[in-house]
C-alpha cells in the first residue's frame, strides 16, 4: 500500500490556519474560529500556559494534500489525585464524509498523547466512538438557578401556566451576614493562589484553577467581558466569575455564573452576598454548572435550585438566540490513561468541571 | 481449519456483523484485500471502532484469550494492522502465539 495514500497528521499552525477555517466552514458557517484572536487565545495560549511543549491540541489530517480532518483540544492542565497532569478538553471533531474514519485516526492521537481527555457537551455518536477507544466516565452535570425578576424569568421558560409563575416566584436567598463584603477584582492574587491549592486537594479530578489559569481564561478572554470578584465572610473568603448574557430579541439579561470558587461551608455564607450585589442589576436570572457534590450543596444550602426538567420548569438553556435545547443538564465526560486509574476516580461527583471550562461558554456567531 | 481460517472467520464474523449496521454503500467486503484503513475504507468512525471491539471479541470467543488491537502501534509509519483484513489477521496470529 502506498502510505502516503493513507493520510499524515499535522499540527494547526500559521501556515495552515486559513485552509483549516475553510475547511471549517463546510460545518459550521461564520464560526467563532473565523476571529483569529479568538482562536489564537482558546488552542495556542492555552497550551503555552498548561506547558504543553509537543504539540497544541489542535490536528489536521491530510490526506492527497487537502485537510480531510479536523480534531480540536484546548491542552489544560489538570490536577489528579495531588498531581498536575497536563491532558486536554476536546472541543471539535469533524471530517470529510467523502474520507470517513480520518476523525477516528484524530481522536486517536488525542487520546494517545493525553493521559486526561475530557469532552462537555459531547453528542451521543462521540460517546459511542470514545467509550469504545478507552474508558470514559460519562456524565450529567447539575444545573443551579436561581431568579432575580420572576417575570422576566418567565419570560424565559416555555410555559405561562401559573405553577411555573409560582416556583420562579419562590425566594430563599438570605440577607447577606453582618461582616461580609464583595470586591470586584482584575486580578488573581496570592490568597487566591493559596485558596486554591488548598481546595484542589478536595477534589479527584479537577482543570487547574490556579492564578495563571484564571487570569488566562476571564481575565484575558478576546470577547467576553467576565466579572470576578472576592466575596469576605468572617470565616475566610471566596471567589465568584460570571458574565452577563443579553438574550437576544427580549430586553432580559440573565447572569452565567462560571466560577465558585471557596469551601463549602464559606460559600454557603458567601453567596448571598454576590445575590445582594446582583439584584440591583435588572436581571432575570443567574445559572451555574458544576460537577462537584460540595460546591453545588453549598450553593443549594445558599438558596439556589437544582433546575427541574419536568414539563412547566422548562427554563431555556441557551440564550443566543433563545433555544429550547431539552438538555438542562451539561454532558461531560473524562478518560484517563489506564496506569491512573483507580476506582476513586469513577465518582465523578468528586471532580470539580464548570461551565466555564472547555469551550462551553463560548461566543456564537451572532456576538462576534 | 488451520488457525490462519479461524482468525480470518472471526474478522469476517466481525464484518457481518457491522455491516448489519450500514448502509449498503458503505459495507466492508468479505475479502483478505478489503481495505480497514480509516479514510480509505468505507468505515466512518464509529463503523471502524464497531470493527475493531467485535473482531476483540470474536477472538476472545474463538480463542479464549484476550487481545487488544487498540495501541500505539495500531497506526504506524510502517502500516500498523489496519491495512487490509489481511494485515490484520496477520498481526492477530502475532498475538495470539
Amino acid at each position: 500500500m502506498n502510505m502516503s495514500d493513507s493520510g499524515t497528521i499535522i499540527s494547526i499552525s500559521d501556515d495552515n490556519y486559513s485552509e483549516a477555517v475553510q475547511f471549517l466552514d463546510r460545518f459550521k458557517s461564520n464560526n467563532v474560529w473565523r476571529n483569529n484572536q479568538f482562536f489564537d487565545w482558546q488552542y495556542n495560549s492555552s497550551a503555552v500556559l498548561a506547558g504543553s511543549d509537543e504539540d497544541n491540541g489542535t490536528f489536521l489530517f491530510i490526506q492527497d494534500g487537502h485537510i480531510a480532518a479536523i480534531s480540536m483540544a484546548v491542552k489544560t492542565r489538570f490536577h489528579f489525585k495531588g498531581k498536575l497532569i497536563v491532558g486536554a478538553w476536546h472541543t471539535e471533531w469533524f471530517s470529510k464524509k467523502t474520507v470517513p474514519g480520518t476523525g477516528f485516526r484524530l481522536i486517536w492521537e488525542q487520546l494517545r498523547r493525553n493521559p486526561i481527555l475530557c469532552t462537555s457537551g459531547q453528542s451521543l455518536y462521540a460517546a459511542n466512538v470514545l467509550l469504545r477507544m478507552r474508558k470514559h466516565v460519562w456524565f450529567e452535570a447539575e444545573r443551579l438557578f436561581v431568579v432575580f425578576n420572576a417575570k422576566a424569568a418567565l419570560d424565559l421558560t416555555f410555559s405561562s401556566e401559573d405553577q411555573t409563575k409560582a416556583f420562579l416566584q419562590l425566594q430563599g436567598i438570605p440577607r447577606p451576614e453582618m461582616g461580609t463584603d464583595l470586591e470586584l477584582i482584575d486580578q488573581f492574587d496570592d490568597q487566591y493562589e493559596d485558596l486554591w491549592i488548598r481546595l484542589r486537594d478536595r477534589f479527584v479530578l479537577s482543570t487547574d484553577r490556579s492564578a495563571s489559569y484564571m487570569r488566562w481564561r476571564y481575565l484575558d478572554h478576546p470577547i467576553f467581558e467576565y466579572q470576578c470578584c472576592r466575596c469576605r465572610t468572617r470565616n475566610g473568603q471566596v471567589f465568584f466569575v460570571w458574565r452577563v448574557e443579553q438574550v437576544p430579541e427580549t430586553p432580559h439579561r440573565v447572569i452565567r455564573i462560571c466560577e465558585a470558587i471557596g469551601e463549602p461551608e464559606i460559600l454557603v455564607v458567601a453567596f448571598p452576598v454576590l445575590y445582594d450585589y446582583l439584584s440591583d442589576g435588572g436581571y432575570a436570572f443567574a445559572d451555574f454548572f458544576c460537577s462537584n457534590a460540595s460546591v453545588n450543596g453549598a450553593l443549594v444550602a445558599a438558596g439556589m435550585r437544582p433546575v427541574i426538567t419536568m414539563h412547566g420548569l422548562d427554563l431555556a438553556r441557551l440564550f443566543s438566540p433563545l433555544s429550547d435545547d431539552p438538555r438542562k443538564r451539561l454532558n461531560y465526560s473524562y478518560s484517563l490513561q489506564p496506569s491512573l486509574e483507580d476506582p476513586a476516580c469513577f465518582q465523578y461527583s468528586n471532580t470539580c468541571f464548570t461551565k466555564g471550562d472547555t469551550n462551553q461558554d463560548i461566543p456564537n456567531p451572532f456576538s462576534t | 481449519m488451520t488457525r490462519a481460517n479461524d482468525i480470518l472467520a472471526a474478522i469476517f464474523d466481525a464484518i457481518d456483523e457491522v455491516n448489519q449496521q450500514l448502509p449498503e454503500d458503505q459495507r466492508l467486503g468479505k475479502s483478505g484485500e478489503a481495505l480497514l484503513t480509516p479514510g480509505l475504507s468505507k468505515l466512518d468512525s464509529l463503523g471502524f471502532i464497531n470493527l475493531v471491539v467485535t473482531v476483540e471479541q470474536n477472538i476472545q470467543q474463538s480463542f479464549d484469550k484476550t487481545i487488544t488491537l487498540t495501541n500505539d502501534e495500531m497506526f504506524s509509519e510502517s502500516g500498523g494492522p489496519f491495512g487490509t483484513v489481511q494485515t490484520l489477521a496477520d498481526h492477530i496470529a502475532l498475538l495470539l502465539d
